[in-house]
């Protein structure tokens, strides 16, 4: 069923803390599309700090997925979705970490340091889940944890609609039905 | 009277969290505080109770942009404490992994976060569509530093394979070719970015600092040498606390370090070079003064050139390191706990980083003091934010609080280790 070279373009990047609370939703997804034989081929990777790498992560893939955390806005587990290749994220959205966090480079800044280097994959899709609770060692919020399962299943199926052609026709097959 | 407040929420381009009050009362600067309110992050009472062997990867934690330093102070404290000698090749490694956290540090404080200041940009990203080239060159420089730290140290943010007695594991020499490869570009890169800095408008500004830093009879210092200072101070690390005392103020979470019997001192690059200058290279040196600089610097501005002479002087000896390394049969020194205390100071990317431990003879700690760089230069900051302030008092609010703004982050300061953002309110009275 598998196919090493499927998805071999593709990178899902993770972002965030793992050890706070609702930071912790980028890497979780990141850990489940990592197991999903759907996604089989793919690059999947966790970032927990020094976002500026991540223009060096993505410079060898032509489509990017990542999720990761955002401060509160509207409610907990809210998800946003925004083809960054298209536009910069909202204002409102707030990253974690950004540059109103601790660190001088966020997830936000890499991205336009990218697009303004013309470094910035064609395809890039950002799912921010606005989280509730970002304290060290915090349980993940419910809502949370709802959202990262809403997003896991959000990107497989995008992934396979918008570049399952890249797929032997068996291959898609049985990847699509493995999400049915 | 009439009072006038300038207010910036947010200071960018620092790390950490942190706010400056500038008072001006009848036409001068009364007080300039760096009020640090991050709350304080207590690893000194949480690495009571731990064994010896956890205190590198504990410290490491304290900061993600130089975990090397905590790591290679916590290193050679707890050897000190156990009577361990570690020679090369393991001392010649840990000088590598060193010169990776100086290289991506000191590349991400030029390119990224400094020079928008003297070029008139808001940012690096609006700085990018005017130098794309530069800031190219800067991330490659900067992705090199961090290639160094994930060879030796397991990963790049907060390494795991230092130990005390040597490293977890040691690279191979086939795993350090590709870095010396790397090196070699990295080395052309920081020699162009120095260059290109040195063309920034200066302000004209010194200040008569006594520089304090580490001292090595033959080396540019990174993890051993004598702590010295440009007003005489000469001393062994472990009597550190015989010269440098830690204060308590009240608008800063952050303790505040002075010279016992003077007050305020400055550490980090321009401290190094000043005291160092002569255990440079000859060609490195040669290209600090094609760059405008002395032996000496006290322009504080100017210390975005220092920066860069000690990226180049990195890159030579990392090149250097590797070429002559050769693998040792084991990965460390096997090592017994005793009771002991023991003292280590490193020359972090901001200055020396000092670390005092006891432990008892199952090797469990008793006791830890950190200082780090940034509380050693908080009276400096504010000594240097007055007179800046003192000199353009009738300056434009926005002009005042952009050449605060920038003295401030001369010191590429990072308040997440001393104790987090920077508000910056001047008071007019």
């Amino acid at each position: 069923m598998s196919d090493e070279r499927a998805f071999a373009e593709l990178l899902v990047i993770g972002v965030g803390n793992p050890d706070r609370a609702d930071d912790a939703v980028g890497p979780l997804v990141a850990t489940r599309l990592r197991s999903e034989p759907a996604l089989a081929g793919a690059r999947v990777i966790v970032r927990t700090g020094d976002m500026l790498a991540l223009i060096d992560d993505w410079d060898s893939a032509e489509a990017v997925v990542l999720i990761d955390a955002a401060a509160p806005n509207t409610r907990a587990g809210q998800i946003h979705r925004v083809d960054v290749a298209l536009s910069a994220p909202p204002a409102e959205l707030t990253l974690t970490p950004s540059s109103t966090s601790t660190h001088a480079f966020g997830v936000v800044e890499a991205i336009e340091l990218a697009r303004t280097l013309g470094r910035l994959p064609a395809r890039f899709t950002l799912f921010a889940i606005e989280g509730g609770c970002f304290e060290a060692g915090g349980p993940m919020t419910p809502a949370v944890a709802a959202a990262a399962a809403a997003v896991t299943q959000s990107v497989l199926q995008e992934v396979l609609a918008s570049q399952g052609d890249q797929l032997p026709d068996g291959v898609r097959a049985e990847r699509t039905e493995l999400l049915a | 009277m009439e009072t006038k407040t300038i207010r910036v929420d947010l200071i960018a381009r620092v790390e950490g969290e942190g706010a400056l009050d500038l008072r001006i009362e009848d036409g001068r600067v009364s007080s300039a505080r760096l009020n640090i309110f991050e709350p304080p992050r207590l690893f000194e009472a949480l690495l009571r109770g731990r064994g010896y062997e956890e205190a590198p990867d504990i410290t490491a934690r304290i900061c993600g942009i130089c975990p090397i330093a905590y790591q290679m102070s916590a290193v050679h404290a707890m050897e000190d404490a156990l009577g361990l000698q570690v020679g090369d090749p393991w001392r010649a490694l840990r000088r590598l992994i060193y010169c990776g956290e100086w290289i991506e540090s000191h590349a991400l404080h030029i390119v990224m976060l400094h020079a928008p200041d003297f070029l008139g940009y808001a940012d690096a990203i609006q700085m990018a569509r005017d130098y794309p080239e530069i800031v190219q060159t800067g991330l490659t420089l900067k992705r090199t530093g961090n290639e160094i730290m994930r060879v030796l140290g397991g990963r790049e943010i907060h390494p795991i394979n230092v130990k005390i007695g040597g490293f977890y594991r040691v690279p191979t020499k086939a795993e350090l070719a590709p870095l010396a490869d790397a090196l070699k570009r990295a080395q052309d890169a920081a020699i162009k970015i120095l260059r290109w800095a040195s063309g920034f408008p200066f302000p004209d500004f010194e200040r008569d600092y006594e520089f304090v830093a580490l001292r090595h009879a033959s080396e540019y210092a990174f993890n051993e040498g004598r702590i010295v200072s440009s007003r005489g101070m000469e001393i062994a690390i472990a009597d550190y606390d015989s010269e440098f005392e830690e204060r308590h103020a009240a608008h800063s979470t952050a303790l505040q370090s002075v010279v016992k019997r003077r007050g305020s001192y400055l550490v980090g690059p321009m401290a190094r070079y000043s005291l160092n200058f002569d255990r440079l290279p000859t060609a490195v040196q040669a290209l600090a003064r094609e760059a405008g600089l002395g032996s000496t610097c006290r322009n504080p501005f100017k210390s975005i050139l220092v920066r860069g002479v000690e990226v180049v002087y990195a890159c030579q000896e990392a090149l250097r390191l590797i070429e002559a390394y050769e693998p040792p049969g084991r990965p460390a020194i096997p090592v017994t706990p005793n009771a002991g205390v023991g003292h280590g100071c490193t020359e972090a990317p901001r200055g020396i980083c000092y670390h005092r431990y006891e432990i008892n003879r199952d090797g469990i700690i008793l006791n830890a003091r950190i200082v780090p760089p940034t509380s050693q230069n908080q009276l400096s900051i504010e000594e240097d934010l007055r007179e800046v302030a003192s000199r353009h008092i009738d300056a434009a609010e926005d002009k005042l609080r952009d050449l605060c703004e920038q003295t401030i982050r001369n010191y590429d300061p990072c308040i997440s280790c001393s104790a987090h953002f920077l508000k910056l309110t001047v008071h007019r009275v």
